[in-house]
């Protein structure tokens, strides 16, 4: 279809079309192969929803509870905790309370040897009991979940008013599947993040992309009514908004779409909280280099660089497109001229006049100042909303953030214990620190082990031998990391200050999780020890994919891409088939 | 062309590593010791746990244990017919649950009257020993001490028929207990699946590396 087809024949009918066309005109920017890596996370997060037995994965009935309380009384909840998941809790809904019974999941949680159900009288008597009408309204119970903040719920309760007239399992069914929508957005942004940092590296973004989407934990994650879902998408997002900003500059736009990522994040999950320190470095960062806080002559000669790889960039994507001679879409010169088109609109605020001047003009550094400004206050609202509701409403102006902060101001341990602990949460204990997880190797036996299959209520796993074999792979795509980054040595100086924001994103995470579970040190450390927390920073696994194949070379890199791309795929499988057996194989 | 057989290859072995899989059988319980998991007889770290009169069924090859903890410390279990090792395995830390699968050397005859020890490292919380309690001569040991009952002892071989031989009853279970029921859905799970296989292959030949 032609344009001059698509244009409206009335002034008011194009008003009217006018958000359409431009939803339309933003997703044909998007690259078709970040769709395709959307598509395939998508799917794969549907494969997983349709293979858990419902409520088998970590806290998925308090999540539940708590979009069920919101959609039946446009309330939060009101009151939580950590109950164990082997009762059920009589705070939940008569009609959950029931389906949990008769689904046996307290009796299947913990124990591996125990299967869903396996009988039609059993599913009899489920599906009797869930047309029984039973109430939908608990007494506001969420479980651990009660002190998330509500935005993911909050879009969780349009699929379940949707399925409002079937059944629970009908209307959990419909929130897994928007749950698996979210995997797709965590691939696609994972995608374009991996394009952003390694923008010469074209032939590697789908691999990193892919191997997103194909990863098992996202999918088990995100097949699955967990807030977590949301909290990697929007993760993602603000690894790509950054890497954005980082390689075109800092507009008001740039800054706009971070400010919105990191608002949307801080309602999605407390965890996210660990991004944000790196997402105001990041910041500062940018507007330093765009107001001129850097040694002109050393801002130059680095924008002159950066001019040089865009304009190389263009013209390789260019002779790419060309050289193929088959496009997905249209034309392949105007492909090829809209590809130039682009690649000079990233050029054009790097090579005007005045910014390859010794001095930055006011106008600019105004405009650096303004972005800075609108990002932060864009960010901050939900923060300021927070607070102000809390204070109106005589509670503390942190709410639950502030019983967290109580619990570790209670601690009687130092902050040199506490730094102890932390380091050990993660890697090896080193000389004179105290023994916190005795018997232990945290990075092989519960980072790499658990990272590499931990399902259901992180009582499926995998046999032991297989946590080993999978060191083999693990270290190939290791060694290959390492030799990208001994090859990309000039290139990482270079885009240090935006590898160390990456950084300080990352250790903010692990921070987060490591504090939280410091909190309930000593009478339990490792609550909070599993890898599902560290998926934030997917967007980074998908650069490291990218860059091991990239170090195989021009001659092998094609091949190892392909093959860490079907490898992802059948781990992917192999996962599937560990939770079928876990969950309906013979008794074992 | 590289790509091509890089794919080719990639998804036969793919192909050739679930198909192997999935040829293997699902192990299975070969005896118990008939004791419930009613009760919490001992909490404890860095002990070991000794219990008279198992049974050890012929080709055991793994022994699950009913002991509990969020991360659980290395385990270590002997079984001794006098003072003669029957088996022996071991479990690195790590493991997690209310029972923990200590895989053994299969055990060609079965041997009665055996004492099954668990030694288990020092670990950050306690491990739970879940079972029933029982008189003082039929408990379990820890050092010197009688536990207040007997710890549930399953000892598990690999079955006879392969996961390939189960599919249908396995199939018909995956139909129950969800929003869909029935085992199209099983249908619907290998379309997508094999939609992702394509997916990803094509998008792999399309957008050459």
């Amino acid at each position: 279809m032609s344009t001059v087809e698509r244009t409206p024949a009335t002034p008011g009918a194009a008003l009217r079309c006018a958000p359409l066309a431009a939803a339309v005109f933003a997703l044909r920017r998007i690259p078709a192969a970040a769709l395709l890596c959307a598509l395939v996370a998508c799917l794969n997060a549907v494969c997983w929803s349709l293979i858990t037995p419902p409520f088998e994965v970590v806290d998925e009935s308090d999540h539940f509870a708590y979009v069920q309380w919101l959609s039946e009384t446009a309330r939060l909840p009101k009151s939580g905790g950590d109950g164990l998941p082997t009762s059920i809790n009589p705070g939940f809904s008569p009609e959950q309370q029931v389906a949990l019974r008769d689904l046996h999941q307290p009796q299947i949680v913990f124990h591996p040897q125990r299967r869903a159900i396996s009988t039609r009288a059993e599913q009899h008597a489920l599906q009797a009991d869930l047309q029984a009408g039973l109430s939908r309204k608990g007494d506001g119970n969420a479980g651990s979940a009660v002190s998330e903040p509500p935005l993911y719920y909050a879009l969780q309760a349009i699929p379940y008013e949707l399925g409002s007239s079937g059944s629970l399992l009908d209307r959990l069914q419909l929130m897994r599947l928007f749950s698996a929508l979210l995997a797709g957005l965590t691939a696609l942004f994972a995608y374009l993040f991996v394009r952003e940092v390694l923008p010469g590296a074209r032939r590697t973004w789908l691999v990193g992309g892919l191997g997103v989407a194909l990863l098992p934990s996202l999918g088990f994650m995100s097949g699955a009514v967990n807030p977590e879902a949301l909290l990697y998408a929007v993760s993602a997002a603000t690894f790509y908004c950054l890497a954005r900003a980082f390689r075109r500059g800092l507009t008001n736009r740039s800054a706009a779409a971070l400010g919105v990522a990191v608002a949307v994040g801080t309602i999605t999950k407390l965890n996210f909280l660990g991004l944000l320190p790196g997402v105001i470095l990041g910041l500062l960062l940018l507007t330093a280099r765009a107001a001129g806080w850097r040694m002109p002559r050393a801002r130059v000669a680095h924008q002159s660089s950066q001019v040089q790889q865009a304009v190389g960039d263009a013209r390789s994507s260019v002779a790419h497109k060309r050289s193929r001679g088959r496009q997905v879409a249209g034309d392949p010169r105007s492909r090829a001229r809209r590809s130039a088109r682009g690649a000079r609109s990233h050029v054009q605020p790097r090579v005007r006049a005045s910014q390859l001047t010794a001095e930055v003009p006011l106008a600019a550094r105004r405009a650096a100042y303004r972005s800075l400004a609108l990002a932060l206050a864009i960010a901050g609202t939900p923060a300021t909303l927070y607070v102000l509701v809390n204070l109106l409403s005589n509670r503390s102006g942190l709410g639950f953030v502030s019983h967290a902060i109580h619990a570790t101001s209670r601690q009687q341990h130092s902050l040199l214990s506490e730094v102890s602990f932390i380091w050990q949460f993660y890697l090896p204990r080193l000389p004179g620190m105290a023994v916190d997880f005795p018997g232990i190797l945290t990075t092989r036996n519960i980072w790499f082990n658990w990272g590499v299959g931990l399902y259901g209520w992180l009582d499926t796993v995998f046999p032991p031998w297989v946590y080993t074999l999978a060191l083999i792979p693990a270290g190939l795509i290791g060694a290959l990391l390492i030799r990208a980054l001994v090859n990309a040595r000039a290139e990482l100086r270079r885009r240090a200050g935006e590898l160390f924001v990456y950084f300080a994103m990352s250790a903010g995470v692990l921070l987060i999780v490591a504090a939280s579970s410091y909190v309930e040190f000593p009478q339990q450390g490792s609550n909070y020890a599993q890898p599902r927390y560290l998926l934030p920073m997917l967007a980074l696994l998908g650069v490291a994919l990218a860059l091991a194949a990239r170090a195989a070379g021009r001659r092998w890199g094609p091949a190892v891409g392909a093959l860490l791309v079907i490898g992802m795929l059948t781990y992917d499988v192999l996962s599937q088939l560990l939770v079928v057996a876990r969950f309906y194989g013979p008794l074992g | 062309m590289r790509i091509q057989i890089a794919i080719a290859a990639g998804l036969a072995l793919a192909a050739l590593v679930v198909g192997l899989t999935l040829s293997r059988s699902p192990t299975m319980i070969a005896g118990t010791n008939s004791i419930s998991q009613e009760t919490l007889l001992a909490a404890g770290s860095d002990f070991t746990v000794c219990q008279n009169n198992e049974t050890l069924p012929r080709g055991a090859s793994a022994i699950r244990l009913w002991l509990g903890a969020t991360i659980g410390p290395r385990v270590a279990v002997d079984v001794l017919a006098g003072a003669r090792t029957v088996a022996h395995g071991t479990r690195a830390a790590g493991w997690t649950g209310v029972v923990v699968t200590v895989p053994l050397r299969p055990v060609a005859r079965a041997a009665a009257l055996v004492r099954v020890c668990a030694e288990l490292d020092r670990a950050d919380e306690p491990v739970g020993v879940q079972g029933q309690k029982t008189g003082a001569a039929m408990a379990a040991t820890s050092g010197e001490n009688a536990l207040p009952g007997r710890m549930r002892i399953e000892y598990l071989r690999a079955g006879e028929r392969s996961w390939w031989s189960l599919a249908r009853p396995i199939v018909r279970r995956m139909g129950l207990g969800h929003a869909w029921s029935g085992g199209w859905i099983v249908l619907v799970l290998l379309a997508l699946l094999l939609g992702i296989g394509a997916l990803t292959s094509w998008s792999l030949l399309r957008e050459p590396l």
